[in-house]
Order: C-alpha cells, then sequence, then structure tokens
C-alpha cells in the first residue's frame, strides 16, 4: 500500500511556499506541522535556511548538487534529484534506521527553496566534478567511523 | 491555531476553576538570591503573558504556562515581599489565554527580567495532602546555597501565603512540568519536608533561555548546557527525576520524546556560551517558541488526560471521532487509516473543511503520541484540537496531523493493561529515497519569486518590500541577466518571467507548430509565410546554454536578429528539451559548439581566462515562448557578436567527402531539377532538388567516387519561406542557399530547422556555384547511382512496353489534352479551354522502352521517354498506315538520355531501373552573371 508521508510532506512545503508567496510569511500552524512531521530536524534545518546555508551549485552541463554548510562548520553535500546527504545522520537515521524522512540539511534545501533563500553558484564541470569526487572519498574515508557520529 | 486549543482548555478550564476560585488575591511573592524582582519586572511577566497567553481563550483563568527565566533559592524565600500582587491580578483578569502563537514582539528584554512566581511554604503540606507531587530541586542536596528550584509549576499562584483557605479546596493541585521546561520536580519519594517553604519559579523554555542580557537572575534552560537534570514525565503522574549531564544527547532527540531540563546557574560563566543560539528573529526561533509553548500544553494535557477521564463527547470543541482500521509505520509516525465517526464543527479546525462522518482519514501520530496512545486497530480515538487537517491534491483521504492531543475512547483492554502490555510491532513501510519533493508553489509561480530572490539575496531587503516590487515592476525593473536559467528558475508555470536575460541570436528559422507549441501558447498570431509556421530564434547565452524561443513576430523581423546580442524578456519556458527527444534541434546545437569565444561563468559574470580544451556539448536546453505582448527581443548592438557562429557554407565535394554522420552542413547549390515540377509546392509532401555545384561539376573525370549531382530532399517539416517557393513555381534553374541542412548517411536532408534561402547574386560566392560549365554534366547511370538522383542513359532499345504506349491529340495551341470530337462537325477536335476547334491537333505518346545499358548491364532498365525522344526514335519506325512496328524500333541506339530515378527494384535475381526522362530545369535567369548556352 502506498505511503502517506512524502505526499503530506510534499502537501506541507506547497502550502508553505503559497504562504510565503501570498503573504511571506509562514503561519505558526505550518511551523508546528513541519515540526510535527520532522520534529527537532525542523528546527535545526529552519536555523539553517535562517543562516543562508544552502547553495545551489551548477556547472555548465547541468549538473546540479546542492551544499549546505551544516552547524558544526562542515558542509556536506545533498544531491538534487534524490534524496542523498554525506552528512551522518543521513546514513543514521535515513538509511540505517529508517526513522526519519530526511535529514536536516536535505529539509533546509526544501524551505530555502521555498523561501528563495538559497544561494547560486556556477563553477566549471571539472570543479563540480572534484567536488563530487573529494566528497566520495571523503566518504569512504569515513565509512568506518560514522556509526559513532549521530549529529550531522 | 487558537480556536483549536479548546479542549485542552476547556479541561483546564474546569479543574482551574474549582482549584482557583479566588486567583486574583493569590499571588506569588518572588525570592531571588539576594535580590527580589521589581515592580517592572512583574509588569513584564504579565505583559508577557499577556502576549503568550492569547490561545487559551475559552479559560478564565491564568495558566501559568509561560513564564520566565528565574531563579528562587531556599534561603531567599523569607526575604521575599510581595510586590506583584497587583500585578498578578492583572493577570488573572486581564490574561485568560493562551495560545501558541508566536509573536516576535514577544520577548523584549526586560522580558527576560520576568520574574518568578513564588511558591511559598503551603504548598509543601497542600502536596503532601493531596499526595501530589511535589517539587524540589534536584541539587538542593548537593548545593545547598545555590539550590535552584525549577518549577513549572501552574498552579504556583495559588500557593500563596496569604490564602490559606486556597490551599483546602485544591483538590486537583497540579505540579505540571513543562517537558521542556526548566522544572526540576520531585518523585513522591523525594518530597521535601512539608513544613519547609519552598521556593519556586515558573520558568518556560523558550528561545529567551538564550538570552544573556540578564545573566544574574536568568536561570536559563539551555538544552545543551552541560548539566542537566532530566525529569521524565510519565503518563500515569509518575515524576522520574534523571539526572543527565550528557551535554550532547539532546539535539537528535524527538522533540516529544523524554524532555529535558536544564538548569543554568547564575555566575558560571561557561554555559552562556555553551548553546548554539539559533539566529535571532529567525524562523527557527519563532518555531521554538512555538515548540515550546505546545510541548508544556501537550504535558499539562496528558496529565489532565490521565488524572481525569475525560469525556469529550458532547462537547462543543472540535475533537474529531475516529476509528483506527489500519495501523502502520512510516519512519517515526505512525500512520493510522481511520474512519471518522464524528465530526468537529465546522469553524473548528483551523485548515479546512470538517469532513463528513464516515469519511476515511490517515491520522499520524508521531512515536511519542503513539506510545502514549497506544492504539490498536478498531480502537476509537479522540483527537482533540489543534489537529491540523491536510487535504492532499489528488489524494484518496486527508490526512490529520498534529495529533498531539489524542485519547483513546473505548479501548480493547483498559488503559492500565494497555500501558504494560507490550507493543504489537507495526508493519514499517519504507519510503523511497529515489525521488524528491515537488513543491507545488516552486515551480507554479514565476517573475514574483525571482525577484524575491532577488530581494532576499540582498541582506536587509524585506519580503514584503521586494515581494510588492517584484509585482509592480515586473518587466522594466528587472536586471539584464547573463544565464537563459536565469528564467528557468524563476518560471512557474503559467506566468511569464520577467526576467531580462543577454543572448545572442544564433539561429532564426521557421518552425511547423505540430510539436504542440501553438496548442500551450493558446493563441494564434500571424506569422512568417503562409504555412502557419512559427518563427524562432536559436539563442545562446554567454554561459554556453542554449534556447529555442518562439517568437510572435514575423520572421523578416527576426532575421535582423541574427548574430545580434539582444535582451530577452516575457518568454516562458515550453518544455526541456533533450538530446533524445529533439535530436533535430541538438543537430544544430551540435554544428554550434564548442563556442568559439571562452564562455562566462555565471557566477562571477566574467569570461574566464581559462581555455578549456574539451567542452562536452550541452545535453539539454530550453525551449521557450515569447508572451505576444510582454515578450521582447530587441538587439542591444548593432555588430554581430564574437558568440555568433554563422553557418560555415562549404561546397559540396567537401560536405560529401566529409565522413561524419548526422550533421548540419551549408553550401550553395544550383538547383538544375525538381521534383514534382508543380505551381503549388507547399502542398507538396515531399520535395526533391537536384543539385550541383562548381566543385562537383568539375571533379576529375577519373574520380568516380562523388556524384556529378546531389539529391536533396525536403522534408515536410522543412519550412520554405515564400520566396523561396516563389523561385520553385518558376520552374528554371536558380541558386539556393541551404543552411543548415542536415547530412546523414550521405544523404542530405533538409528538416526542420533548414532554412533555404534564395542565393543573392551579391552574396553570390564565386568560387561555388556561378559560374557552372554549361550544360551541366550528370552522372551516368551506373550500379551505384540511388533512388531519386538523375543521371544519363545510353543504351539500345531492346523491347518496348506496347500495354502502355499510346497516343492522344491534344489542342496545338494550348496543349490541352482533353480535346472533344465532334462527329458533326466530320471528326474534327475542339478544345474546351480555348473554345474553338482545333484544326490541326497535335500527337501526344507515351512510350516506356527497355534499353540495355553496358554501364548498367545487369539490369533492365526502363524508360518513360519525353515526346522528343519518342519521335526521333520513331522516326524511321512509322509505317504506311500510321502505325509503328515494334520491330523496326528495337536495336535502336538511345542517348545520352538525362533521366530521373523513379524506382530501383529488385525483383528475385533482377533489376528493374525506372527511369523517367526529363528536362532539366531552364538555366535562363538562373544567375545575371552566366549567360544561357
Amino acid at each position: 500500500m502506498a505511503v502517506a508521508l512524502p505526499e503530506v510532506v510534499e502537501e506541507l512545503l506547497s502550502e508553505m511556499a503559497a504562504a510565503v508567496r501570498d503573504s511571506a510569511r509562514i503561519p505558526d500552524e505550518l511551523l508546528l506541522s513541519l515540526e510535527f512531521v520532522f520534529g527537532s530536524s525542523a528546527i535545526q534545518a529552519l536555523d539553517l535556511v535562517d543562516r543562508e546555508s544552502v547553495t545551489l551549485i551548477s556547472s555548465p552541463s547541468g549538473r546540479r548538487v546542492y551544499q549546505v554548510l551544516g552547524s558544526s562548520g562542515k558542509t556536506y553535500t545533498c544531491l538534487a534529484s534524490c534524496h542523498y546527504c554525506s552528512c551522518p545522520a543521513f546514513s543514521f537515521s535515513v538509511l540505517r534506521k529508517s526513522d526519519s524522512l530526511l535529514c536536516k540539511h536535505l529539509l533546509a534545501i526544501y524551505l530555502s527553496q521555498l523561501l528563495r533563500n538559497c544561494q547560486q553558484l556556477h563553477v566549471s564541470d571539472k570543479q563540480l566534478t572534484d567536488l563530487l569526487m573529494e566528497d566520495t572519498r571523503r566518504i569512504k574515508g569515513a565509512a568506518g567511523t560514522w556509526t559513532s557520529k549521530t549529529e550531522a | 491555531m487558537s480556536g483549536a486549543r479548546r479542549p485542552g482548555t476547556s479541561k483546564r478550564k474546569r479543574n482551574w476553576h474549582i482549584e482557583h476560585p479566588s486567583f486574583r488575591e493569590e499571588r506569588s511573592q518572588q525570592l531571588r538570591r539576594g535580590n527580589f524582582k521589581t515592580v517592572e519586572a512583574a509588569d513584564s511577566l504579565s505583559k508577557a503573558w499577556l502576549k503568550c497567553g492569547e490561545g487559551f481563550q475559552d479559560t478564565s483563568e491564568i495558566l501559568s504556562l509561560a513564564s520566565e527565566k528565574t531563579g528562587i533559592t531556599e534561603k531567599h524565600l523569607e526575604l521575599s515581599p510581595k510586590p506583584k500582587t497587583e500585578t498578578t491580578s492583572k493577570n488573572a483578569s486581564e490574561l485568560p489565554n493562551i495560545i501558541w502563537s508566536s509573536s516576535e514582539s514577544d520577548f523584549s528584554d526586560e522580558d527576560k527580567t520576568l520574574p518568578a512566581l513564588q511558591r511559598d511554604g503551603r504548598h509543601g503540606p497542600r502536596a503532601d495532602r493531596l499526595g501530589d507531587r511535589t517539587i524540589s530541586c534536584p541539587e538542593d542536596e548537593d548545593i545547598e546555597d545555590e539550590l535552584q528550584v525549577i518549577d513549572w509549576e501552574v498552579n504556583s499562584d495559588k500557593e500563596d501565603p496569604g490564602g490559606p483557605s486556597e490551599c483546602e479546596d485544591d483538590k486537583g493541585t497540579l505540579d505540571i512540568s513543562d517537558c521542556d521546561s526548566c522544572a526540576s520536580l520531585t518523585s513522591d519519594d523525594r518530597l521535601c519536608e512539608p513544613s519547609e517553604p519552598i521556593s519556586t519559579e515558573i520558568l518556560e523554555y523558550s528561545s529567551d533561555s538564550e538570552k544573556e542580557e540578564d545573566p544574574e537572575h536568568s536561570l536559563f534552560i539551555d538544552s545543551e548546557s552541560p548539566h542537566k537534570y532530566q525529569a521524565d514525565f510519565k503518563s500515569d503522574a509518575r515524576w522520574c527525576l534523571v539526572s543527565q549531564t550528557d551535554s550532547e544527547a539532546n539535539s537528535a532527540e524527538p522533540t516529544l520524546t523524554p524532555q529535558k531540563y536544564t538548569v543554568k546557574f547564575p555566575k558560571t560563566p561557561e554555559y552562556s556560551v555553551t548553546k548554539k543560539k539559533l539566529l535571532r528573529g529567525g524562523l527557527a526561533e519563532r518555531l521554538q517558541e512555538l515548540q515550546n509553548r505546545k510541548r508544556s500544553a501537550i504535558s499539562l494535557w496528558r496529565h489532565r488526560c490521565v488524572s481525569y477521564q475525560m469525556t469529550p463527547l458532547g462537547r462543543k470543541s472540535g475533537v474529531l471521532t475516529v476509528k483506527i482500521l489500519e495501523l502502520h509505520e512510516e519512519c517515526s509516525m505512525q500512520v493510522a487509516v481511520c474512519e471518522q465517526l464524528a465530526g468537529p464543527p465546522i469553524t473548528s479546525p483551523p485548515g479546512g473543511l470538517a469532513p463528513r462522518p464516515g469519511a476515511y482519514l490517515k491520522v499520524l501520530f508521531t512515536r511519542e503520541t503513539a506510545d502514549h496512545l497506544m492504539g490498536h486497530p478498531q480502537d476509537i480515538i479522540y483527537i482533540f484540537p489543534p489537529w491540523q487537517k491536510l487535504l492532499i491534491p489528488n489524494g484518496s483521504c486527508s490526512i490529520i496531523l498534529n495529533t498531539y492531543f489524542c485519547q483513546k475512547a473505548i479501548a480493547k483492554e483498559t488503559v492500565r493493561e494497555d500501558l504494560y502490555s507490550p507493543d504489537i510491532s507495526l508493519s514499517r513501510r519504507n519510503i523511497t529515497l529515489a525521488q524528491t519533493f515537488r513543491i507545488k508553489d516552486i515551480t507554479d509561480n514565476s517573475s514574483i519569486n525571482q525577484t524575491t530572490y532577488d530581494s532576499l539575496a540582498t541582506p536587509g531587503t524585506g519580503w514584503t518590500h521586494g515581494h510588492e516590487k517584484a509585482e509592480q515592476h515586473l518587466i522594466v525593473a528587472a536586471p539584464l541577466r547573463n544565464s537563459l536559467l536565469d528564467i528557468v528558475e524563476s518560471q512557474r508555470a503559467g506566468l511569464w518571467s520577467g526576467v531580462r536575460v543577454q543572448v545572442v541570436v544564433q539561429r532564426v528559422y521557421s518552425l511547423l507548430s505540430r510539436d504542440g507549441a501553438r496548442s500551450q501558447q493558446g493563441h494564434t498570431v500571424g506569422h512568417a509565410d503562409a504555412s502557419g509556421a512559427w518563427s524562432c530564434l536559436l539563442v545562446q547565452d554567454a554561459c554556453g546554454m542554449f534556447g529555442e524561443v518562439f517568437l510572435n513576430s514575423t520572421l523578416w523581423k527576426s532575421r535582423q536578429l541574427e548574430g545580434k546580442s539582444c535582451s530577452m524578456s516575457g518568454v516562458k519556458v515550453l518544455q526541456k528539451a533533450t538530446r533524445g527527444r529533439t535530436p533535430g534541434l541538438f543537430s544544430l546545437i551540435d554544428s554550434l559548439w564548442p563556442p568559439v569565444i571562452s564562455l562566462t561563468e555565471p557566477s562571477c559574470g566574467q569570461p574566464s581566462g581559462e581555455t578549456k580544451t574539451y567542452l562536452p556539448p550541452p545535453i539539454f536546453c530550453y525551449i521557450f515562448s515569447a508572451h505576444p505582448t510582454l515578450g521582447q527581443i530587441d538587439a542591444i548592438e548593432d555588430h554581430i557578436s564574437k558568440l555568433y557562429q554563422p553557418p560555415v557554407v562549404r561546397c559540396l565535394k567537401e560536405i560529401l567527402q566529409t565522413n561524419e554522420c548526422s550533421t548540419r552542413c551549408s553550401f550553395y547549390a544550383r538547383v538544375i531539377y525538381q521534383k514534382p515540377q508543380l505551381k503549388n509546392l507547399l502542398a507538396q509532401k515531399e520535395i526533391w532538388l537536384l543539385v550541383t555545384d562548381i566543385t562537383l561539376q568539375t571533379q576529375d573525370e577519373r574520380d568516380h567516387s562523388l556524384p556529378k549531382t546531389l539529391p536533396v530532399y525536403i522534408a515536410p517539416s522543412c519550412v520554405l519561406g515564400p520566396e523561396v517557393v516563389e523561385e520553385l513555381a518558376l520552374l528554371v534553374s536558380y541558386n539556393l542557399l541551404f543552411r543548415d541542412a542536415f547530412k546523414d548517411n550521405g544523404q542530405i536532408v533538409c528538416i526542420e530547422r533548414t532554412v533555404i534561402l534564395p542565393q543573392k547574386p551579391l552574396l553570390c560566392v564565386p568560387s561555388a556555384s556561378c559560374d557552372l560549365p554549361s550544360p551541366v554534366t550528370l552522372d551516368e547511370l551506373s550500379a551505384l547511382t540511388p533512388v531519386n538522383s538523375i543521371c544519363s542513359v545510353q543504351g539500345t532499345v531492346v523491347d518496348v512496353d506496347e500495354s502502355t504506349a499510346f497516343s492522344w491529340p491534344v489542342c496545338d495551341r494550348c496543349g490541352n489534352g482533353r480535346l472533344e470530337q465532334k462527329p458533326e462537325d466530320g471528326g474534327t477536335f475542339s478544345c474546351g479551354d480555348c473554345s474553338q476547334l482545333v484544326l490541326s491537333p497535335l500527337q501526344e505518346r507515351h512510350l516506356h522502352v527497355f534499353l540495355d545499358c553496358p554501364t548498367r548491364p545487369e539490369s533492365t532498365v526502363k524508360v518513360k521517354l519525353l515526346e522528343s525522344s519518342i519521335s526521333l526514335l520513331l522516326m524511321s519506325a512509322a509505317s504506311e498506315d500510321g502505325s509503328y512496328e515494334v520491330e523496326s524500333v528495337l536495336g535502336k541506339e538511345m542517348g545520352p538520355l538525362l533521366c530521373f530515378v523513379q524506382s530501383i527494384t529488385t525483383q528475385q535475381s533482377s533489376c528493374v531501373v525506372t527511369l523517367e526522362e526529363i528536362e532539366l530545369l531552364s538555366t535562363e535567369g538562373a544567375t545575371a552573371a552566366q549567360p544561357p548556352p
């Protein structure tokens, strides 16, 4: 049977986007609903958006990837076409435990889209490739220790 | 939101009303270590309560849910005066309601000095008497002097020493801790001595806890500070005191799970900087305030819910009664498919229509709520406001969120049993990560968002300001961008982008509207030619991105734009084109790749100095449509842009010699024959043009690898301009410029986006087709001769197709073949077209002969002869009676004949080549430079 949560999130985000468009303010109940669905990630993601931590990096070939500056100062890479983030919380809570729908970085990407404060950065294809490769190496390097980290 | 709070508050009201009949007189005294609160501070409290108390609109009493960080120590109890009597009574009378809604102005600086509500010594006995929880500080053994009693004591206001009578009627005294507030609660076994005065403070954990302007009196609650005292709130109303020192554990906790209380001690400097602050005034801070209030309310509600079995039926509030049909988990949420048994009043749910009774709903519960609820299928659940209803478009049923306040109405077992029975593990449904969520509004809205984004990108620009501004100056104020992606990003379906982008017009052509562009545009405007095609521009931005723009202007005007740097605005994205879906477009784009100049890096706005060795060709581009009135594409500069790549005109020999497949090519060529030869070519589905140029005509006789003439197929999708159609109708040989024709497998095809232009004498390339030798030489028929080509044939007549040989008279004046013979006039013919008698009708003949061609010995060559060849052939074969003997024709040499290859069919072992003898187009007037032969 179909799952309900994704469409709930879609609708929630859409309503938030509509609220931003119409009144430039997200009503309290939508914020609380966001918190209802995402728990503590909601506040953390909103704080990331408040701090304009989300950057969309694109290259001439059309590749796009998001980078989110985490609260710890680390940057995490999130794919634009599917739900993936390089943070440990994603590995743990989303991938391994399936406890969370999104990590706070991925949620922040959505929120930054609807709040229109996603930063834009255009880089060359090579730069983007290097970025992705570097990230892959980092993940591989940290693969053995990721379980010890729970905080993204 | 506010309306939704009612049920919980109604319970509160009921209980509290009993408890606090003389609320006004109750005033707690504030005790502070070494100081006391000022009346101003009390005023601040009242204000704060006023702000945050709007939610409990049904309650007539104060709910001390909101308070501020304060600290009280026991040893200062006696020092506290009663400064706040008037304030609190004011509170009681004026601040009946508490809502969760946040208001950014709630907490001014003075709010930080909100006084604690003091609980005096009488509290102890009462608590003891009631068997209720008492509140103590977990550290009171440890830190005598620094004892901080943090009590989120809702009823603290009635523990006024001056009001002993109130203690007696308090049967429902509740010491409710705000789950996340800095309340420290003792369990029953940790009761303080009853006689001892207990000072309490009512605190609320809010984002203000991070405000450090008043460190002396602030008792900070900091979820991440090193010392935490956690009280675990159990639904059976027992308090467990849990001390926790892990400073890291909180951040990842679900919101409603074990509540932690952290006490930030004054005079301890390190606490002031431990917590990572949320950005002031941000959404996160707002949500945190909301969350704190919500948690408080949940704690209170849940406690009451357990202490007093509530019967919400019949209440006016918007209680949703549902029966659980099915239950499963998605992530940490429980999703219950429910049947609604009773609906709330229409006005109650904040977010939508009231569901009909009997309707099916999906109710989401957080893990914490679910743990308390212990719901099972067939259970009937009351869901108290504020729940949220989410209508999913196209969804099967509505979704109910924010179900913090739930209670089982009829449980299969008793509640107590449920509590201790092992929870059945629910099936968990996995959610794919392979797709992203689609935010409708992001794809629904265009220019407004874009400009809002602009204003947001500049720090300090207000949202609303930018918003309004965007609407007012949709197009005019838009800055000139250098990337087509700016249009795409601002593009929301249905609206026209106000973004102006600087582009270079690489090509101008016409397209038939068969790709759906017309239907999407929804309007029809006159276009370049009568065939109903659209003028289109192929544009490229400074970053290299291509776009195809459907215009509303005429092609004639658009042609002036080619090569120019233009500002484009008022366009919207029709579709994203990919290599697979629009190969024709990408074959054209590939001919423009790589760019002749280095591209701009969009981020810096300047051409990058770095010379790229390899640029991957684009894999997608966007197809735009210009708004009928708002769409503007105007040349910025008069000179040709450096980015412009004009079509590389090559000679046919060079084109044929290159082995590239599926490429675009441009060339000048002389059309020497066209088929069909009709006046109205536009009605024709297929047109073949037989072309040649000087390089093909003058090649070495011994080199037979290249043909001397070339068939060019004009596909129906290729839009012919009126001037070309005009030339074609003249049926004379003419020179044409073929731009961006498509060469595939050696065949040249004019497809969509190919432009055929008459070759202007002034533009004539001297070395190309102007000085063709005359007459044009053709290849001899050979084994390699393709269909639809022309060739010269020489051979011996071996047979005559007698079945198709016939003759008929035609008018000698107009050539009309439908003459009427009137027997009454003696068998003379009359021409209907000329309306007169045809005295000497000409004989038209139809004759197919079979030739034996030495150049193609294996094949049967069948030629349909022209009248001139027939006459020549039959000249000596005519018998006396006007008939012809086949035998007299056989063995005669024919040719060379100029023939069009109609078909080549292979039947078993034999090959039949069907030719039609033709006359090449007259070269008269083809070019001024070329004298007729």
